[in-house]
C-alpha cells in the first residue's frame, strides 16, 4: 500500500522526480526537495512492527516537528554492499561465514540487489551488483580468501562508493570480528624489517580511511550501515555509533550464535522499513533528525542527521 | 626435433622429473602469454625490487626455444598485456621489473577476468604454435565479472592452455590449516585446458619459482609435440 501523503503517486513523482514503487524500485528517492528517511520500528519486546500508518509517525528536524510529505510501508527491495571480513583471525570462522552469507542470499527477494566484497590484504568488491542468486553464490564459492588484516573503514568506504550511483535506499552490511587494523597493520608490519617496510609504505600510500571520514560520507550521502560482530574483540564503539547515526543496526554475536539467523534478521528489517519523506530546510547545514513511532513501547530507528541543500 | 632434444636436455639439466619418449614430429613452438601477479597479497613489497619477478622472468627466458613467441602481462586490479616481443625486447625487458601503482595492487585481483582477457588476446592475434597462458599468482581471485567455469569454457574453445605457478603465501601454506586452497581452482583451470600447475612454497626444495616455470615449459613443449610425459618414480 503506497500512501503518498494523500496525493496521487504520479503527481508526487513529478514533484520529486521520484521513482515510484515497483518490483524493481524504491517508493521514492531523495532529491533536493525530499529527504528520504527509512525507519525500523520495534515494540517493547523487540519484535519488528510492520503495519503502522503514516499518522503513527512524527519526524523532528532540529527538534521541531515537520510534515511527512511522503510515506510507504511497502516491502521495498534493497540495494546492499555485503562486506565480509576475511582477516587471519576469521580463518576458523571461514565456512560458518560462507554458509551464513549463502543463507543471506537465500532470503533475499528476487528484486534485491547485492554486491559482495571482502576485506583482508585487499579490499575487493565484485563489479557485479546483481539480483541473480546463482551469481552471488558463485562469488561466495570462488572469491572468499583468508588474508591478513582488516581494513574495516576502507572497506566500508569502498562499499559506499560502489553504490554511489544507485537510487533509493543504499545499505552497507559488514560482518567482522574486530576493529579496523589498517594503521596498526602498517606499524606492525613496519616493525618486522626492511622488506616488510616496503609493504607497510605501500599500504600507507594506498591509504587508510578514518572512522570520522566514513561517518561524514555515510551521513552526507544517506547510506545506511549495518554491522555484525563475530566473537573476538567485538564491534568498536565507532562502528556502533556509525550504525546508529545512519539508521542501521549492529549485532554482537556470541561464539555459538546463529550467524545465518542474524543475516536473516537484517534482511527482514530492511524489507520492513518504513519510507518517510520530509521537505528539507534549504540552509546548507547539517540537521538533526528524530523519528518517533507512536505506540506503547515502540522504538523507531532511523538516520539521525541530514545535510540540507542550499537554496 | 631440435626443440625436442633441447627440451629433454633442459629437463635433465634442471633435474626436472620428466621422462620423454620422442615422436617423429617437428618441434611445435609455444605462443606464451606470461602473466605475473603483482597484487599486494602476493608480493608484499615494492614491485621494482621484488625478487620473485627476477627469478620468474629468468625461468621463462631460459625455458624459451627458437620459434616461441612471448608477451608479458601484469596482473593487478586489471590486466596490462604487452605486445608480442622480439628476442631483443625479451632480453631487454626481463632485466627490469614493472612498476605497478599501489592503488592497483590493494584492490581486487580479478584473475578470471584477466585470464579471460589474455585468452581473447591470444585468440585474436594468433601466433604459430600452441597458445598457452603461464601465470604466476597466489590464486586468490576476487572481483570477477566472469566465473571460473566461463573462463575454462572460453579457453577450451580458443584452444588455449592455462598453466600456473601458485605462490603459497604464508597464510595459505599447508601448516597454517587454511580452510581453502586457491591452488585448487588453478588446478581445475589447468586440468580442463591441458595446462599444468606447480606450487611454490617459498622454499628451495624443488628449486623455487624459476625451476617450476622451466619444468612447466618443458612439459608443455613435450605435450605440444605429442610426446608423452610422466613423472619419474
Amino acid at each position: 500500500m503506497v500512501n503518498l501523503a494523500g496525493r496521487s503517486a504520479v503527481g508526487l513523482a513529478a514533484v520529486f522526480g521520484a521513482v515510484l514503487a515497483s518490483p524493481q524500485q524504491a517508493p521514492f528517492r531523495a532529491t533536493a526537495r525530499v529527504v528520504a528517511i527509512y525507519a525500523t520500528v520495534h515494540d517493547g519486546d523487540g519484535r519488528l512492527v510492520t503495519d503502522l500508518d503514516r499518522d503513527r509517525f512524527q519526524v523532528f528536524d532540529n527538534g521541531r516537528p515537520v510534515p511527512i510529505t511522503a510515506f510507504s510501508n511497502d516491502i521495498v527491495p534493497v540495494t546492499v554492499a555485503l562486506l565480509l571480513d576475511m582477516s587471519a583471525t576469521m580463518m576458523p570462522q571461514y565456512f560458518r561465514v560462507r554458509e551464513a552469507a549463502s543463507h543471506f542470499v537465500d532470503v533475499l527477494l528476487p528484486t534485491d540487489r547485492v554486491r559482495i566484497g571482502t576485506m583482508a590484504d585487499e579490499v575487493s568488491l565484485s563489479p557485479l551488483l546483481t539480483a541473480d542468486h546463482s551469481v552471488l553464490k558463485r562469488i561466495l564459492a570462488e572469491e572468499l580468501w583468508p588474508g591478513n588484516s582488516t581494513p574495516l573503514w576502507s572497506g566500508i568506504k569502498a562499499g559506499m562508493d560502489s553504490l554511489s550511483g544507485e537510487a533509493g535506499r543504499r545499505v552497507v552490511l559488514v560482518l567482522t570480528d574486530g576493529d579496523d587494523f589498517c594503521e596498526l597493520s602498517i606499524q606492525k608490519v613496519r616493525d618486522l624489517g626492511p622488506i616488510q617496510q616496503q609493504r607497510s609504505d605501500a599500504q600507507h600510500r594506498s591509504g587508510c580511511v578514518s572512522a570520522e571520514a566514513v561517518q561524514t560520507q555515510a551521513t552526507a550521502e544517506g547510506f545506511m550501515i549495518y554491522a555484525i560482530g563475530m566473537e573476538g574483540p567485538g564491534l568498536s564503539a565507532a562502528i556502533g555509533h556509525l550504525t546508529e547515526a545512519t539508521g542501521g543496526g549492529h549485532f554482537d554475536l556470541a561464539s555459538d550464535a546463529d550467524v545465518s539467523g542474524t543475516f536473516e534478521t537484517v534482511v527482514n528489517e530492511l524489507h520492513h522499513q518504513y519510507a518517510l519523506g520530509i521537505s528539507p530546510a534549504l540552509d546548507g547545514k547539517l540537521h538533526t533528525l528524530e523519528v518517533r513511532a507512536l505506540g506503547a513501547g515502540f522504538v523507531a530507528r532511523a538516520r539521525k542527521t541530514y545535510q540540507a541543500p542550499r537554496q | 626435433m631440435k626443440g625436442l632434444i633441447a627440451s629433454v636436455l633442459i629437463a635433465c639439466a634442471i633435474g626436472a622429473a620428466v621422462a620423454a619418449t620422442p615422436a617423429p614430429r617437428r618441434a611445435t613452438p609455444l605462443a606464451i602469454a606470461f602473466l605475473f601477479d603483482f597484487s599486494i597479497s602476493v608480493s608484499n613489497q615494492n614491485t621494482e625490487s621484488y625478487p620473485q619477478w627476477a627469478l620468474a622472468s629468468e625461468g621463462v627466458v631460459q625455458g624459451l626455444r627458437r620459434g616461441d613467441s612471448l608477451r608479458i602481462g601484469v596482473v593487478a586490479n586489471r590486466l596490462t598485456l604487452g605486445p608480442w616481443l622480439s628476442e631483443k625486447e625479451i632480453a631487454a625487458l626481463f632485466g627490469v621489473a614493472p612498476i605497478v601503482a599501489d592503488r592497483d595492487r590493494f584492490g581486487p585481483t580479478p584473475l578470471w577476468d584477466e585470464i579471460d582477457a589474455a585468452v581473447a588476446a591470444l585468440a585474436a592475434d594468433h601466433r604459430d604454435g600452441r597458445s598457452t597462458i603461464l601465470v604466476v599468482t597466489d590464486g586468490r581471485s576476487t572481483g570477477n565479472a566472469r566465473s571460473l567455469t566461463q573462463v575454462i569454457d572460453h579457453a577450451k574453445a580458443a584452444r588455449v592452455s592455462v598453466s600456473s605457478v601458485v605462490e603459497q603465501t604464508l597464510m595459505l601454506r599447508p601448516n597454517t590449516h587454511a580452510p581453502v586452497d586457491p591452488g585448487d581452482n588453478m588446478q581445475s583451470l589447468a586440468s580442463a585446458t591441458g595446462g599444468l600447475v606447480e606450487k611454490d612454497d617459498g622454499t628451495s626444495a624443488r628449486g623455487g619459482i624459476k625451476s617450476a616455470l622451466m619444468r612447466i615449459l618443458v612439459q608443455l613443449r613435450a605435450s605440444a609435440e605429442g610426446v608423452s610425459t610422466r613423472p619419474e618414480r
